[in-house]
């Protein structure tokens, strides 16, 4: 079975950069790590690969820093690792990434399976998983925790808010992961040296993927960021109660019923 | 000259303070505490492919290169805990790579990969410091053995299973290197000094009672032995500098995390002057003992002799980090002084830097030689 | 099957707000009588209409129920195949009507399904999408839609615009805005709406479905709110915590560390990454007041916080506060309750 997995790489932590011209979060140059989602999606594929045989191939869009993370799922265990990479791709939304990995996506030909993280840590939008699924006219599958293939369907285990749902479809289908999915596997030193010296990671740029230039990039972006701020913290006449325990207790308990909240 | 880390070293680092986080800082305070070394830790540093790194892949190491070697153990020397004992496998498998016949290879490269031997060497004896002409220890061949004589001191690892590079002087003045293969008659290792460093550093008085070893056991050319130990020491002083550095690193960030939670008079002591400048005189001297270290491992990887600039840098890094967890323990006051706080182990261990591997007295001198030369 | 052509808003359409309404167990959820709250705002400054959209089975009461929360129109798809959510099906449906009428915003609650609809909805069409808003305005000027949401920790806000690509699409966090009355002299129309549904091959077929523990009222709902976290000490205080909470008939909320300990729920979750909630009086017990957490209860009526750090963040956007320890405190909080309630 061939599976194809989306990933992407975000900040370590802490905020990214904003470049104050195109209001666009500067990514280049700060140090990244693969989306703890993504992460469990690419263990996901490894362990259906282990288990169904057949093959995974991880596929990242971003700059050329992103090849960090395609060489850490090398070091994994996947067997093709794809970066889309060029500068027109820069400022895309989730709306053009999603058309942009669907291309490479159709591009590199036949597969059961697409499996990506729910939701990045840097956007958190939870978007580009059910977008992909739409432009591949595929099922979508969001929320998983748990998922079994058996001859051409997949039955997975959704983590909703308040319950927990089992559904199933046919494959091909796009599925994203939640990070109860499963634990990473760890790479040696040793395959983290197979990776970067002995495999190959396969760059597209947009003209190898045929894009319409329009749907790609800022230019290809429907949403765009004017502002963005600190939360103004919120000021309180607080007033703090002192004194034994019972007394404290009672006057609180009198000013709240004061305000008639109980 | 790119100052910028490779692909590759970037994801052995990354891996390495994984580990460092997941599998030693949990434990670092216990192992300090109980000084009793986590039974597993070989086994996962094995795994993880981190005692390898320094042996060629024709053994059953994985080449990686002295600066990704470095990278590592600065991460997992950040939590402040010895238990790296078998890290050292890598110092005593490169150089029993560079020196040894193709049978010594071939007989002791593979276990020290697998983790299951520890290497270590003795040179310093209770009254030899780092003179090889007064070096007690003698050797001389009898036969097809050669008999050995003498007593090792603070020979880290001289208890445990594992080759041990032992320095004697045969016909007086020839120091030579011997391979010993420890559980053999003659061989005796004293219980472990108790040190103020806690948990896992190990280190004995190792004793030789006309111990026979085979002639195939001669390490490295007749007479040849001190050039045997300028290798290893070189090599050995970046480990420590890491080390040093790692250390101070780890004072200056407990110490910014302290800063920022205690207040006096309702405000954070991180938003007094006194407390900011410490901080700034920490940093500063961080970032060139790393620098240089890195750059320093840069070069053997380019197949340079460093046996000045390791110098240096120890000097430097050591120095440093007895200078930092100083200051750190100023910005934590008295609370320094508690057990509830890292900064009181960080203390205690920064020292060792300064003293271990060669102290800084023969660390000047060494630069100085070679200033001078 | 993207729509090459965007929704293009002719002059009677622009300011129009539609709402997907959800519901469940025979009730609308509050999340969608929120968006009409908000919608009716953002379309009175546009001059225009809400409307809502609702699809399921058997829901013709649902309909009138978006009329009294506050919609102009509501689009009602009520047909068999509707039962239960589907992506595919509710895409298909909500993106048909969207090309036929063209409205100018859409606005979705980010729940479960909403977060798995609405993107697939805005790629379908072709716009703009912004999740998991906590604010949404609009510029009367331009019209843009302007879509607030956290990032980072909650350590910065955004706003997006949607210059374009129509309709001006987000989801808008749960709890974070108000509601109208129930008022059932409003009125509005009721559409029905035709489909032929298909696709079969992207459906998704539902197996079964279980609910996931969870104690006391709903956290959304709840007037008073109490919560913990770590802080709380071991899981008997936090029995008695759960005592004190029953006796105020409030709803209980905590934090990551507790619900990953398997005490409670994930729905119990409050802040960055879990529930925003408003309730009138929240207590927060034994928490140090960061971020992560406050961001979800910032806008609760009173705040009350035990600590028994005094320097704890929490007594800065308090209300009332307690300096003391939780083993103390609590129980007498209890006794009181008890002996002054009627």
């Amino acid at each position: 079975m061939h599976i194809i997995v989306c990933i992407k790489q975000v900040p370590v932590k802490g905020e990214v950069p904003i470049d104050p011209r195109t209001g666009i979060l500067k990514r280049e140059g700060v140090p990244g790590v693969i989306n703890q989602e993504d992460l469990c999606a690419l263990e996901e594929a490894l362990l259906l690969k282990e288990k169904h045989g057949g093959g995974v191939t991880a596929l990242s869009m971003g700059p050329p820093q992103a090849e960090g993370a395609l060489r850490e799922a090398l070091a994994m265990g996947v067997d093709k690792a794809v970066l889309l990479c060029d500068r027109a791709f820069a400022g895309s939304d989730t709306l053009a990434t999603s058309y942009v990995l669907a291309q490479a996506i159709r591009k590199l030909g036949w597969f059961d399976l697409v499996l990506c993280g729910k939701q990045s840590s840097d956007g958190n939008t939870a978007q580009v998983g059910p977008e992909l699924a739409e432009h591949l006219v595929l099922p979508q599958i969001t929320s998983v925790q748990r998922l079994e293939i058996y001859r051409g369907r997949v039955e997975a285990e959704r983590a909703l808010e308040s319950s927990l749902q089992w559904v199933e479809s046919r494959l091909p289908a796009v599925i994203t992961v939640t990070k109860h999915i499963n634990k990473p596997r760890q790479v040696s030193v040793e395959a983290i040296l197979v990776a970067c010296r002995e495999k190959e990671v396969i760059t597209w740029k947009a003209d190898d993927l045929g894009v319409d230039i329009s749907r790609v990039g800022l230019m290809g972006s429907s949403t765009r960021m004017v502002a963005t701020w600190l939360p103004e913290p919120r000021k309180r006449m607080g007033e703090i109660l002192t004194g034994p325990t019972r007394e404290v207790v009672r006057t609180l308990l009198e000013r709240l019923r004061e305000r008639e909240v109980i | 000259m790119q100052f910028k880390l490779t692909m590759e070293q970037e994801l052995i680092q990354k891996r390495a303070r994984d580990f460092a986080q997941m599998e030693i800082e949990p434990i670092a305070a216990q192992v300090d505490r109980e000084r009793k070394m986590p039974p597993d830790m070989a086994e996962k540093l094995v795994k993880a492919g981190f005692v390898g790194m320094l042996i060629p892949k024709k053994y059953g190491g994985s080449e990686a290169g002295m600066l990704s070697y470095i990278l590592v153990m600065e991460q997992l020397s950040y939590p402040v805990c010895s238990c790296l004992t078998a890290m050292s496998n890598n110092v005593v498998g490169r150089v029993i790579a560079q020196f040894g016949t193709e049978e010594q290879k071939e007989r002791y490269l593979g276990p020290l990969c697998d983790g299951k031997v520890i290497g270590s060497y003795g040179f310093t004896e209770p009254s030899t410091g780092s003179d090889p002409k007064s070096l007690v220890t003698t050797a001389h061949l009898l036969g097809d053995s050669w008999i050995i004589n003498g007593i090792k001191r603070f020979h880290t690892f001289g208890h445990l299973d594992g080759p041990a590079i032992i320095f004697a002087n045969v016909d007086g003045e020839k120091t030579t290197a011997f391979i010993i293969d420890k559980n053999v008659e003659g061989y005796t290792s004293s219980r472990p000094f108790e040190l103020i460093v806690g948990g896992g550093l190990e280190t004995v008085d190792t004793r030789f009672d006309d111990l026979r070893v085979p002639k195939s056991n001669l390490f490295g050319e007749l007479g040849g032995g001190f050039y045997i130990l300028l290798a290893i020491a070189a090599e050995g002083r970046l480990g420590l500098s890491i080390a040093s550095v790692a250390l101070a690193q780890a004072a200056l960030d407990e110490s910014i995390k302290y800063a920022k939670q205690r207040t006096r008079r309702g405000v954070p002591i991180a938003s007094m002057q006194a407390i900011q400048w410490l901080l700034a005189e920490m940093a500063f001297r961080i970032e060139p003992a790393r620098w240089s270290t890195y750059r320093i491992a840069w070069l053997v990887d380019q197949g340079q002799e460093v046996l000045k600039e390791s110098a240096m840098v120890k000097l430097f890094a050591s120095r440093v980090a007895t200078e930092v967890a100083s200051m750190g323990m100023q910005v934590h006051g008295s609370y320094g002084l508690t057990k509830d706080f890292k900064i009181e182990r960080i203390y205690r261990q920064a020292k060792m830097f300064e003293l271990a591997e060669g102290s800084n007295e023969v660390q000047r001198s060494i630069v100085a030689g070679h200033l001078l030369a | 099957m993207s729509s090459e052509s965007n929704v293009k808003v002719s002059p009677e359409g622009r300011g129009r707000v539609w709402i997907f309404a959800e519901y469940s167990d025979g009730e609308l959820a509050r999340v969608s009588l929120e968006l009409l709250w908000k919608g009716r705002e953002l379309a009175g400054a546009l001059n225009s209409q809400v409307w809502a959209i609702l699809l399921g089975c058997g829901v013709t009461a649902l309909a009138e129920e978006l009329i009294y929360g506050g919609a102009d129109r509501v689009l009602l798809a009520d047909a068999p195949i509707l039962a239960d959510y589907d992506t595919s099906v509710y895409s298909q449906v909500v993106t048909q009507e969207a090309l036929k009428h063209k409205p100018d915003i859409l606005l979705i609650g980010a729940t479960d399904i909403g977060r798995d609809l609405a993107p697939r909805i805005a790629a379908r069409i072709g716009t703009g999408l912004t999740a998991d808003c906590v604010a949404v305005d609009v510029q009367r000027e331009t019209g843009l839609l302007l879509q607030t949401k956290r990032g980072y920790s909650g350590n910065m806000m955004f706003t997006f615009v949607c210059p374009e690509h129509r309709p001006q699409t987000a989801t808008v966090r749960p709890g974070v805005l108000q509601v109208y009355p129930r008022d059932t002299s409003r009125q509005g129309e009721v559409i029905p709406v035709l489909i032929s549904p298909s696709e079969e091959h992207t459906r998704v077929r539902i197996l079964k479905e279980a609910k996931r523990p969870g104690q006391g009222s709903s956290l959304e709902e709840a007037r008073v709110v109490v919560a913990c976290g770590r802080g709380i000490g071991g899981l008997e205080n936090f029995h008695r915590l759960e005592e004190m909470a029953e006796s105020l008939g409030a709803a209980i909320a905590v934090t990551k560390e507790l619900v990953d300990a398997g005490w409670i729920s994930e729905g119990h979750m409050v802040g960055q990454t879990g529930k925003t909630v408003k309730p009138e009086l929240y207590i927060a017990c034994g928490l140090s007041g960061a971020i992560q957490h406050t961001s979800g209860m910032w806008d609760s009526g009173i705040i009350v916080a035990i600590n028994k750090d005094p320097k704890a963040e929490i007594f800065r956007i308090a209300d009332y506060g307690i300096e003391g320890d939780l083993e103390e405190v609590i129980p007498a909080l209890i006794e009181e309750i008890g002996r002054t309630s009627p």
